[in-house]
């Protein structure tokens, strides 16, 4: 430390810093950086054959328009759900309300296996609910089982672990808003409606762009659910992906250059909420 | 902080719709834990009969044995490096003057959602098999991948904790008081970290326990993870299935109960202070 | 041992914050409390003397030794910070014994001392209890037990009583000025409160945007404020904007008052300081410095009375009597009670470079 001239803090010093945390910089270097800097590589070494031969291909606009109906749509249920659980879990007593989180923040470390084996049991084709729904309303089990199996079904089973993350970032803002506001407007003359609208929703924009987003390209980017759920049947960007690289044939070129389109796609996603979040 | 937040008129769409939820949350979980113990089910609303069969048939079977037990060990191992790893990056990237060490805490945090499991997969696939980093089906290595995975929650934890309790603060009290940097480490910031550590390293625990998309890319036919036997079970007997699942769902339930009763002494040890 | 500041600057980075040319005295045995607004710079003098920031430029000493470039750890400075920083996780002989742990003291004789300055706050009987079983109060006391139990070579207090709720406030004022009488250590104290700092501190530093106005003792500061800033943050004050006529005579809004201004050259711009006590209710308005007006606003607060007094030409007073006085009628400014002091900065250089001679007018 240069005597009497340096900076802000002369204890621990950028450099135990720096210390401290270079065994995990190295791990991400080499773990994170370096494999996804070999995905680069391979692309680019490809030239433009990668991207030409993926801009070309059908199979690939199609996947690329049933992620984002997926992503969107998945983030949209999440979202009307887990806002309407978050209000409601505002307005509990402390109690219940850790409880009631305890419940539904278990699927947040679920294997997607679980969540998708315990899908296949209620909205299979011999599922309970679709048995159900049979016997009670008739429906017709084969097209409702194979909804499920859709880019619209599988959002709907995607909700089921994204939904955990949506109330887990907005209770807290929730139970810490001050509710004084309301009372406040209601005072003025507002009615519970109005209140929601012009007061409440405005000041948890920025939170929920941001939920939305991140549930949005984890939907976008995330492949384990809809493998167990339908094989490789459907067409979303991440299972063209997974086929593509479990299959020692196909040509590398093109697999990295679709990896870096659906990376540079969920970081795009995440990206336009971060800042659409933070820039109002 | 505590009573009622927002305003306290429950509104009976709330409760419908929360209700709903519930079902919706709950529904999944039942049927599988109903199919594990279930004889058979075949086109029927729920299974007929009462059995203990599918666990016997999955505790005998060598292939689940011999995953889970990879599995525990993975997992085992992922939380020892982020402990080791995670607690001095946390305090680094929580005490982080220098706006790049900030930048790359953040960074971080978006990684597992940025780069998705299958490409960072595919990654590992092309880096990991060149001659000169042939680890490619190590068990090790997919003890990295599930390091990488997994610390960025464990990071934010800890980091959020560091924060919250004003570690600084009492860093420079205790440096007022004489205490070296390694004695406030040990004395200070570590002591007070105990209980977010503990709630950390049960969510990495479970995490690790249940990461499939990663792990099914990279780990070696002698290293499978159970997730991995798991989905070949998905296309058997129903019921063996169920179980083989049960498994997994048991040890996500159990990491859930651990981590609120982490957080239920962290809450009473630290009392109102902080 | 005394603590001293020797044309000490810093900046932050990247904001115009910080401190500039501070030169400044703690003397052995002394309570020096440091006032000001928020972001005056106060608790930035107090971080650069912990150690927890280094000057850009200037020189820190203790006991004469060059204390600016060692590190926090090493400079033997007792500090109670406004939290009071107390770990959680240790009892309150843990954390009273610390620094002593630190200083392989050994063991028994550390429990002594521990055992020691925990009965001097009073809080022998709760040792092995948690910081967070105890009121702010008794918190406060483990801080101030910890700070001291190592005899450091001074003592740092950071808005030590801001956390505390207004009753327990005034009891702590008494402890720590009764505690730092019977350590008689070199003590600073940061506060924001100018009754707190008046009524515990030897000596005031006034401080404002980064720059120290004045140094003296509470009552230099009040009778001979160095200028109009410090004028008006300590006590109540009427200023007025004023312009020397003579050397007894300085032209106002309110009219021309008699008063000594034979410190500052005719012409020159001052400001006019009143203390509302100084202010003579009167019967008629015949004499210098005499003015007629009515009483607006007649506030009733116990042993005083304070009345705003309003002048014929609207200008408007302060003014306190004892409360059986009756609002009056007129009003006088008795010659000796009307101060003239300069009305920018440069009257603070100049004061504090000659803070023991008489800047202006003797009350």
């Amino acid at each position: 430390m240069g005597q009497n001239r340096a900076g802000t803090l002369p204890r621990t010093g950028a450099g135990t810093r720096a210390m401290l945390a270079s065994p995990g910089l190295l791990l991400f270097l080499l773990f994170f950086f370096v494999p996804l800097g070999f995905v680069l590589a391979e692309a680019l070494a490809g030239g433009t054959h990668g991207i030409r031969t993926i801009l070309a291909s059908r199979p690939f606009w199609t996947g690329l328009l049933n992620s984002l109906v997926l992503g969107v749509l998945a983030a949209a249920i999440s979202l009307g759900i887990g806002l309407a659980v978050a209000l409601r879990l505002a307005r509990m007593a402390e109690r219940p309300r850790l409880a009631w989180q305890f419940l539904i923040a278990l699927p947040l470390t679920f294997s997607g296996l679980i969540v998708a084996y315990g899908f296949i049991l209620a909205f299979g084709r011999a599922g309970f609910v679709t048995l159900l729904l049979e016997r009670f309303f008739g429906v017709d089990p084969v097209p409702f089982s194979q909804a499920v199996y859709s880019p619209y079904g599988l959002a709907f089973v995607y909700a089921y672990y994204l939904i955990p993350r949506v109330v887990m970032m907005l209770t807290p803002v929730l139970v810490n808003f001050d509710t004084a506001q309301l009372a406040a407007a209601e005072s003025l003359g507002a009615s519970r409606l109005r209140t929601l609208c012009d007061i409440l929703l405005p000041q948890l924009k920025a939170p929920m762009i941001s939920a939305f987003a991140l549930v949005a390209a984890v939907a976008i980017g995330a492949y384990g659910t809809a493998l167990a759920l339908v094989g490789t049947q459907v067409n979303i960007l991440p299972l063209q992906l997974f086929t593509m690289v479990s299959d020692a044939g196909s040509d590398f070129a093109v697999t990295a250059t679709l990896g870096l389109v659906l990376a540079a796609l969920c970081t795009l996603v995440m990206g336009l909420g971060e800042w659409a979040g933070k820039g109002r | 902080m505590s009573g009622m937040a927002l305003s306290g008129r429950p509104t009976g769409l709330g409760s419908a719709a929360l209700a709903l939820y519930s079902a919706y949350l709950v529904t999944p979980m039942a049927l599988i834990l109903i199919g594990s113990v279930g004889g058979v089910w075949s086109n029927t609303l729920l299974p007929v009969g009462l059995t203990g069969r599918w666990f016997e048939t999955l505790v005998a079977n060598p292939t689940f044995q011999k995953a889970f037990i990879t599995s525990l060990w993975v997992c085992a191992a992922t939380v020892v490096v982020c402990i080791l790893i995670g607690a001095p990056l946390a305090y680094a990237v929580a005490m982080a003057k220098s706006p790049a060490l900030a930048m790359f805490g953040r960074i971080l945090y978006l990684t597992p959602v940025a780069a998705p499991a299958v490409v960072l997969g595919f990654g590992y696939m092309l880096a990991f098999s060149t001659d000169a980093l042939p680890f490619l089906g190590a068990g090790w290595l997919t003890v990295a991948a599930h390091v990488v995975v997994c610390l960025p929650y464990f990071l934010q934890t800890l980091v959020a904790d560091l924060k919250l309790q004003g570690v600084e603060v009492l860093e420079q009290a205790a440096e007022s008081l004489g205490a070296p940097f390694h004695r406030r480490f040990l004395d200070i910031v570590l002591p007070g970290l105990v209980h977010s550590i503990a709630s950390a390293s049960i969510l990495v625990a479970a995490l690790s326990i249940g990461e499939f998309q990663l792990t099914n890319l990279i780990a070696g036919f002698l290293h499978r993870t159970y997730p991995i036997v798991l989905l070949q079970a998905f296309y058997g007997a129903t019921g063996f299935a169920c179980a083989a699942t049960v498994v997994l769902l048991a040890l996500a339930l159990l990491a859930a109960m651990a981590g609120s009763l982490v957080a239920r002494g962290a809450t009473a040890s630290r009392g109102d202070i902080g | 041992m005394s603590v001293v500041l020797d044309q000490v600057s810093f900046a932050y980075p990247g904001a115009g914050a910080g401190v500039r040319d501070i030169a400044l005295e703690i003397r052995e045995g002394e309570l020096l409390a440091v006032i000001g607004p928020s972001g005056c710079g106060k608790s930035t003098i107090l971080k650069l003397i912990a150690g927890f920031l280094m000057p850009q430029s200037g020189r820190i000493s203790m006991g004469g030794e060059d204390m600016t470039t060692v590190p926090p750890r090493k400079r033997d400075l007792g500090i109670v910070f406004q939290n009071y920083a107390l770990f959680p996780h240790m009892t309150l002989a843990e954390n009273v014994g610390y620094a002593l742990k630190l200083r392989q003291v050994p063991s028994a004789e550390a429990g002594e001392r521990v055992r020691e300055a925990l009965g001097m706050v009073g809080l022998g009987h709760l040792a092995d209890r948690l910081p967070r079983s105890l009121s702010g109060g008794q918190q406060q006391r483990v801080a101030l037990a910890r700070a001291l139990v190592f005899r450091p070579r001074a003592l740092l207090l950071d808005e030590p009583l801001s956390a505390l709720d207004a009753t327990l406030r005034g009891e702590m004022r008494d402890e720590i000025a009764r505690l730092q009488h019977l350590h008689g250590i070199a003590t600073l104290h940061i506060t924001h409160d100018q009754e707190e700092a008046l009524s515990m501190a030897h000596r005031v530093a006034v401080m404002r945007e980064g720059r120290i106005l004045q140094v003296d003792t509470p009552e230099g500061l009040y009778a001979r404020p160095a200028n109009r800033a410090v004028a008006a943050f300590v006590g109540q004050a009427n200023l007025f904007d004023g312009q020397v006529l003579d050397a007894v005579t300085v032209r106002t809004a309110i009219g021309d008052l008699a008063c000594a201004a034979h410190a500052f050259p005719r012409g020159m711009a001052v400001t006019v300081l009143i203390r509302p006590e100084a202010i003579r209710p009167v019967e008629h308005a015949n004499g210098p410095n005499r003015f007629t007006g009515h009483v607006t606003r007649d506030r009733f607060l116990g042993a005083l009375r304070r009345f705003d007094f309003t002048l014929s030409s609207g200008l408007r007073l302060a003014i306190e009597t004892e409360s059986h006085v009756a609002p009056p009628g007129a009003i006088e400014l008795p010659p000796a009670a009307v101060q003239v002091i300069a009305t920018g900065h440069e009257g603070a250089t100049r004061s504090v470079a000659t803070k023991n001679e008489n800047p202006a007018v003797s009350a």
